[in-house]
């Protein structure tokens, strides 16, 4: 007798568990900042432990001013939520939200640039006052704020998350989604803001949103960034402390000399360490930007991962991917992760990771 | 006792029978011509996804019409009568007919050149004989066989594509416009048009980088008044260079007609790309996700003459966006808007 109330009672706490009704709603809130932006803080090529290359005849320098998405304690947008030690390679990547399937997501958005910006989320379901992409979609004017928000102005952003936000039958138990700046969608990536929602299966979430059957995630952008594209490139141009040597704007050789390959935004090996332990079972998350060649071949040094169910230390990843790849590090040590395009990794598409024992 | 053996023996009877009419197969019969065709990359003559004038022509662009080289579909042998698109359809626009068999069919193929130049039409994964080139206004008939190997592999959905094209003059067939879709669907799972039981809509999208100075016709297209309004030279070198388009099915800058879909349906994407010098695309939807490989995803990679099934379920009503994310490709207009009703 008791135990078959145990039983029912078991089953009604797991109806509970699934009932949409309580579904958590998850409110951020997100600027898009202005900040000055180092691609190689370290000053050196760490990978290699020698000098840069010497700069471009019309390359800048390593500093350019870029937009970033940063987490605001609340909505008065007073305090940046810290981030923690061991996300310190997230650079200029980021924030990483976190949400599971059921659940809603609130974003509070403040533009702190010169120009209109917007947050348009991959993924997600979103109505067209939520989209936050400018194009003729026969929206009315009132649905339009949210495509490009104008400068100090705020705007808030409601997703929700169903399955179909959440992972297919192939995917592991989560899977995450890039949210970027999507007002002038060319130029707005280049210039910076791009950050990341991971989405748990129903289920599947800890207490702090991350995936169950996770020890610890890591997160990598590959992406070319055009300094050219930026919207700040006339800005940067004018700027002394950007543009030390004066440089004047040359259409057609500028580009090539004003684009950096790099990881979470940086190159030649100066993204901090991702840390992790031997044993630990961790998830990557690969995400890639759009410029003209964002075809990359992340791979892997010491270890192995799973990705699609394949064992792999390489994979393919085009323009706005977003991929998982799974790994149990056996191999202790400092790593290198880098992309195999020969002219990514020239240009210092590499970065380094720790297993520890 | 009786009843429940004769029952027995009834279904047995009917299962061996549907093996049977399943391993016939159908034999599925089009009328195809290769036609030329005046084709325009912006009709509307405005970027309809931004809502605005399309871009200045390049130095060495001719405009935005060109005599193109097509598949299309007529009734009969006698090819009179085209075979009129209905308007949910309009959105195929330059690609060929949509050819389509059962795992265990006939494909047959009754093919009129009415072009100035030999051509041919050759199919990809089915089984079919070599072809010859075609000469001008000759008829010729093929079979061409789909085997098991043909249809949808044990990872596959319930249907896969394949493309059919002409290679008589290598790439510059196909870009000169002979390229269309084969679709296969898996041995008893098609209804009688041929399409997956399991779908509600089946929407084909080409990604193509077309160099118009490389078609069989861009000799013409310079000498003609009407698509040459500026006479161009040939041997302007901007020419070699600015007849480049990206595509949608043929359409740039939004001017596809927009593609309707139904909240709830059940929609299969079929992308292929085209094998020019850098067809690399990144398809992306915003508004809704599709399963792409079981994955959730809102973005895809289909690289040079490759093909990408993904299922899609609407579930968000508005105008939405179908594009290529590469920044080249976004800013020469390898966009299109979809519609989902409520």
């Amino acid at each position: 007798m008791r135990c078959a109330f145990l039983v029912v009672l078991v089953c009604l706490c797991s109806l509970a568990a699934a009932d949409p009704a309580l579904a958590r709603t998850r409110t951020y809130y997100i600027a898009a900042d202005e900040i000055i932006w180092n691609f190689a803080p370290l000053g050196r090529d760490v990978i290699g432990n020698k000098p840069l290359p010497p700069l471009a005849p019309l390359q800048l320098g390593w500093m350019y001013r870029k937009a970033a998405y940063r987490e605001y304690t609340d909505a008065t947008f007073r305090t940046l939520r810290p981030r923690p030690a061991n996300e310190a390679y997230l650079g200029l990547f980021g924030p990483i939200l976190r949400t599971e399937v059921g659940d809603s997501v609130i974003i509070v958005f403040k533009n702190n640039t010169r120009f209109h910006m917007s947050v348009h989320a991959h993924g997600m379901l979103y109505d067209k006052a939520s989209e936050g992409a400018l194009y003729a979609d026969g929206a009315p004017a009132r649905d339009k704020l949210n495509d490009a928000v104008p400068p100090g102005q705020k705007y808030t952003y409601s997703w929700h998350v169903p399955e179909r936000a959440g992972p297919g039958p192939g995917d592991p138990s989560s899977v995450a989604w890039m949210f970027h700046s999507h007002t002038d969608e060319v130029h707005d990536v280049n210039t910076g803001p791009v950050g990341a929602i991971v989405v748990t299966a129903r289920g599947m979430a800890k207490a702090d949103g991350s995936p169950k059957d996770v020890d610890r995630e890591a997160f990598v952008f590959f992406a070319e960034e055009d300094e050219q594209q930026s919207r700040f490139v006339n800005a940067n141009i004018a700027d002394a402390r950007i543009n030390p040597r004066h440089l004047k704007f040359n259409a057609t050789r500028f580009r090539l000399m004003n684009q950096f390959f790099t990881m979470n935004g940086f190159v030649y090996g100066n993204m901090p360490l991702v840390s992790m332990h031997k044993g630990d079972r961790v998830r990557w998350y690969i995400m890639t930007t759009m410029s003209d060649f964002d075809f990359h071949t992340p791979h892997w040094h010491g270890n192995t991962l799973l990705v699609d169910g394949m064992r792999t230390d390489l994979f393919s990843t085009g323009p706005m991917e977003m991929k998982t790849a799974d790994m149990i590090p056996d191999s202790p040590g400092v790593w290198l992760l880098h992309c195999h395009v020969n002219l990514h990794l020239d240009g210092g598409m590499e970065a380094r990771y720790e297993v520890l024992k | 006792m009786t009843l429940r053996r004769s029952t027995f023996t009834i279904a047995i009877a009917v299962a061996l029978l549907s093996i049977a009419a399943a391993a016939l197969g159908r034999e599925r019969t089009y009328y195809i011509a290769a036609d030329e065709v005046t084709w325009n990359y912006a009709p509307a003559g405005r970027d309809l996804t931004f809502g605005r004038a399309l871009p200045h022509l390049l130095p060495g662009q001719l405009g935005w019409t060109y005599q193109k080289l097509l598949y299309r579909r007529y009734s009969d042998a006698t090819f009179r009568v085209l075979t009129v698109l209905p308007q949910q359809d309009r959105y195929l626009g330059s690609i060929g007919p949509i050819l389509r068999a059962e795992v265990g069919d006939s494909v047959v193929i009754v093919f009129k050149n009415n072009t100035r130049v030999p051509v041919d039409i050759e199919p990809t994964g089915l089984a079919a004989p070599v072809a010859v080139p075609v000469p001008r206004g000759a008829v010729r008939t093929y079979r061409w066989t789909v085997p098991e190997r043909a249809g949808p592999g044990p990872s596959d959905l319930t249907s896969v594509l394949w493309i059919y094209k002409s290679d008589v003059h290598g790439i510059a067939d196909p870009t000169a416009g002979l390229i269309g879709p084969i679709i296969v669907t898996k041995q008893g799972s098609a209804r009688d048009n041929g399409s997956p039981v399991d779908v509600d809509r089946e929407l084909v999208v080409a990604f193509r980088e077309t160099d118009e100075s490389i078609s069989e016709l861009f000799g013409e297209n310079v000498s003609s008044a009407t698509t040459n309004p500026r006479r161009l030279k040939k041997t302007m070198p901007a020419v070699s260079t600015d007849n480049l388009f990206v595509s949608l099915n043929g359409f740039s800058y939004g001017n596809m007609p927009m593609i309707s879909l139904r909240r709830g349906e059940r929609v299969r994407w079929y992308l292929f790309a085209s094998g020019s010098t850098f067809d690399f695309h990144a398809p992306t939807w915003t508004g809704q996700t599709v399963v792409w490989n079981g994955r959730t995803v809102d973005t895809i990679a289909l690289d040079v003459s490759n093909r990408q099934l993904a299922d899609m379920v609407p579930d968000n009503p508005g105008v939405w966006e179908l594009y290529c994310i590469l920044n080249l490709h976004v800013e020469a207009g390898m966009d299109a808007r979809f519609t989902v009703l409520p």
